[in-house]
């Protein structure tokens, strides 16, 4: 592990990789402080930029996107009541009052400092836990990995909001429109209507951009205030002693609870946040003051996204199952770049998988350097109309699709799914677990075919192995879990709380 | 019976995967040692037909979801229109053309639009993505094509 974090500094320290962590970085906190761009929109919209990268630029510079990303959206969140992504939503209960009380430095600081000790330990975690698993996962047969994409699938559905039935419906609906195209191992052609375009399938990044970044725009259009926002002045940036000690334990409980989070395949960082400061909420000496400015509801979920956004890289990187939509871009940008993520990652692409270690530390340094003493020239950020954002974001989406492959078609298909995620959008239906169906659909096929061929046809091998075993379980556990009325008063009552 | 977001919902995946499992037919099954090409789609779509008619039956017995919202007419069609001709501009007319239609075109969806605004919008937007892609990705994206 020594040698590969050595490796990984040598790596990340290079010229090259420091400066498109830096421009990762620098361009993440940038839009994700915009008003109504998250960082799925941002990674989208800039994926393209980074083809010609070599792999380890391209991941390195996306990572540094991503927690750019996360850190403007919690500065939105605490200074403007925007959360800019749904991990920081639970960041808006006490940011915004602190800073209505006056105290916004103080909650910007803390959530940097809380943000950044996260992310130092979830580095480390990184480094330990993901060659362990890297190893264990080699022993990972078809079967196996069918059943973890399975439980993968049903984690993400049946933990958004609303009810379970739409997410189930949307991952599946994923995975059929990821069949589209032709069939790798019969060369038979499916749902492609006759269109030659299609052949190829529906490319990832088309759908993510038409989704996000289409639909977004279009809901923003109706709902804007024509006013720009008005951001609470910034004061002082130091925080009392009392908000420091105050924060000391529910940062190291939000970085425990986030990298707990973070490494199980299918829940993500939003999970980990809300578990956060639902737990600071229920250990807390007066609860009351929770809703009302309480620096723990700031330190605690803000350590707790982080933790859970460094290790959700774990599964992604080792086992090639993504967490969460955001990760699900990320895979689609190694796939694009010809890496296949899975337990030989980290022994075939020793300078890319210990690369991406050291440039998370290195970019949650920088982000600290780049938030903090210059956090007033950001928020000037908020002041940039959205008559102007808009039709920028429009031309980048457009010209990131059509870059993929300069073809025009890709672009009409991005309108398709732009309408598309609008409709989803008004039925509420999530999008999260059709994104990860996508990505993971052509996974699981071929995993339960090759599943079946070995085992001759025998749908028990599914069940053959106690890993296997304890991940299907885990699912039906999940989804059994849900039906009990009390959860799911509990979860609704959760969701109103903390809308 | 009114029509709820999750009735909508529930028909709209009924629907969707019945016609996939109709389509799947046409694809070889296989057998559960060789799956063919058809194996997988079926058991998708049957389940995407069995989920959606559960959503139906579900919200007809409840039958008091939340209604659908009021639906952002305006800016769907005017935004998507605004992409579609991006698409058929891009490469018979090239990046100048291409954009110039597409922030014209989605001028009109913004509530706060400015005559005095689009002409610097258009000049921007098409020296933006020519910075970006030409300049500085180096792809080969004709300025003009008529």
């Amino acid at each position: 592990m020594i040698d590969g974090l050595l490796l990984g500094f040598h790596v990340a320290f290079s010229f090259d990789n420091l400066l498109y962590c830096l421009i990762g970085v620098t361009l993440g906190t940038f839009i994700g402080m915009l008003p109504g761009v998250g960082p799925l929109v941002t990674i989208a919209m800039l994926l393209p930029m980074t083809y010609g990268l070599p792999p380890e630029g391209s991941l390195i510079m996306l990572a540094g996107i991503y927690y750019g990303a996360s850190y403007g959206g919690s500065s939105t969140a605490i200074l403007v009541n925007l959360p800019g992504e749904s991990s920081s939503v639970v960041t808006c209960l006490d940011g915004y009052q602190m800073a209505k009380k006056g105290r916004a430095g103080a909650a910007l600081a803390i959530a940097a400092i809380g943000s950044f000790v996260a992310g130092c330990i979830g580095t480390l975690a990184i480094a330990l836990f993901a060659p362990w698993l890297g190893r264990a996962a080699l022993d990972f047969g078809a079967a196996e990995y069918t059943a973890l994409i399975v439980m993968a699938l049903v984690a993400t559905s049946v933990l958004v909001q609303g009810a379970f039935v739409k997410g189930l419906l949307m991952a599946l609906l994923g995975i059929l429109i990821g069949l589209i195209g032709m069939d790798t191992n019969s060369g038979a052609l499916r749902y492609t209507f006759g269109l030659t375009p299609l052949m190829d399938g529906v490319k990832f990044v088309v759908v993510a951009v038409g989704m996000f970044a289409f639909t977004e725009i279009i809901t923003q259009l109706r709902s804007y205030s024509a006013q720009p926002v008005e951001a609470t002045k910034v004061d002082s940036l130091m925080p009392t002693r009392t908000e420091l000690t105050d924060s000391a334990l529910p940062i190291l409980r939000g970085t425990g609870i986030g990298m707990f989070f973070g490494i199980l395949p299918g829940i993500g960082p939003t999970m980990s946040s809300f578990a956060s400061y639902l737990l600071e909420k229920r250990i807390a000496r007066d609860p009351s003051r929770f809703g009302h400015g309480a620096i723990e509801g700031v330190a605690g979920p803000e350590a707790a996204n982080n933790a859970a956004a460094q290790t959700s890289f774990i599964p992604t990187l080792t086992l090639g199952v993504p967490g969460s939509a955001t990760m699900a871009l990320m895979l689609g940008a190694l796939m694009i770049q010809g890496i296949t993520p899975g337990p030989n990652v980290i022994t075939e692409r020793p300078t890319l998988f210990w690369g991406l270690v050291a440039s998370m530390w290195i970019g949650n340094v920088l982000l600290v350097i780049l938030n903090l003493p210059l956090i007033r020239l950001w928020t000037a950020l908020l002041k940039v109309p959205y008559s102007w954002l808009f039709s920028l974001i429009l031309i980048l989406s457009c010209f990131g699709i059509y870059s993929l492959a300069n073809s025009h078609y890709d672009v009409l298909l991005g309108a398709f799914f732009g309408v598309l995620g609008y409709v989803f959008l008004k039925l509420e239906c999530p999008l999260a677990p059709f994104i990860l169906g996508l990505v993971l659909g052509p996974m699981l096929e071929e995993n339960v075919r090759r599943a079946l061929l070995i085992s001759h046809g025998d749908p028990t091998t599914f069940i053959a192995s106690p890993i296997s075993i304890s991940f299907l379980s885990a699912a039906i556990l999940l989804v059994i879990w849900m039906l009990i009325p009390a959860v799911r008063r509990r979860k609704e009552k959760i969701e109103i709380e903390t809308n | 019976m009114k029509a709820t977001r999750d009735l909508i919902a529930g028909l709209m995946f009924s629907g969707i995967g019945l016609a996939a499992l109709i389509i799947a037919r046409n694809y070889p099954f296989g057998t559960t040692l060789n799956m063919g090409a058809g194996y997988f789609p079926t058991i998708v779509s049957a389940l995407i037909l069995a989920f959606g008619v559960i959503l139906v039956i579900q919200e007809m017995i409840k039958g008091n979801g939340p209604a659908l919202g009021d639906i952002a007419w305006q800016p769907l069609f005017i935004i998507t229109g605004a992409v579609i001709g991006f698409a058929l501009l891009i490469d018979t007319g090239g990046l100048i053309p291409a954009v110039a239609f597409l922030v014209a075109v989605s001028w009109f969806a913004d509530p706060a639009r400015k005559w005095r605004h689009l002409p610097i919008q258009i000049v921007v937007g098409i020296l933006v993505p020519i910075l970006i892609f030409r300049v500085g990705l180096k792809m080969p994206i004709n300025l003009w094509a008529f």
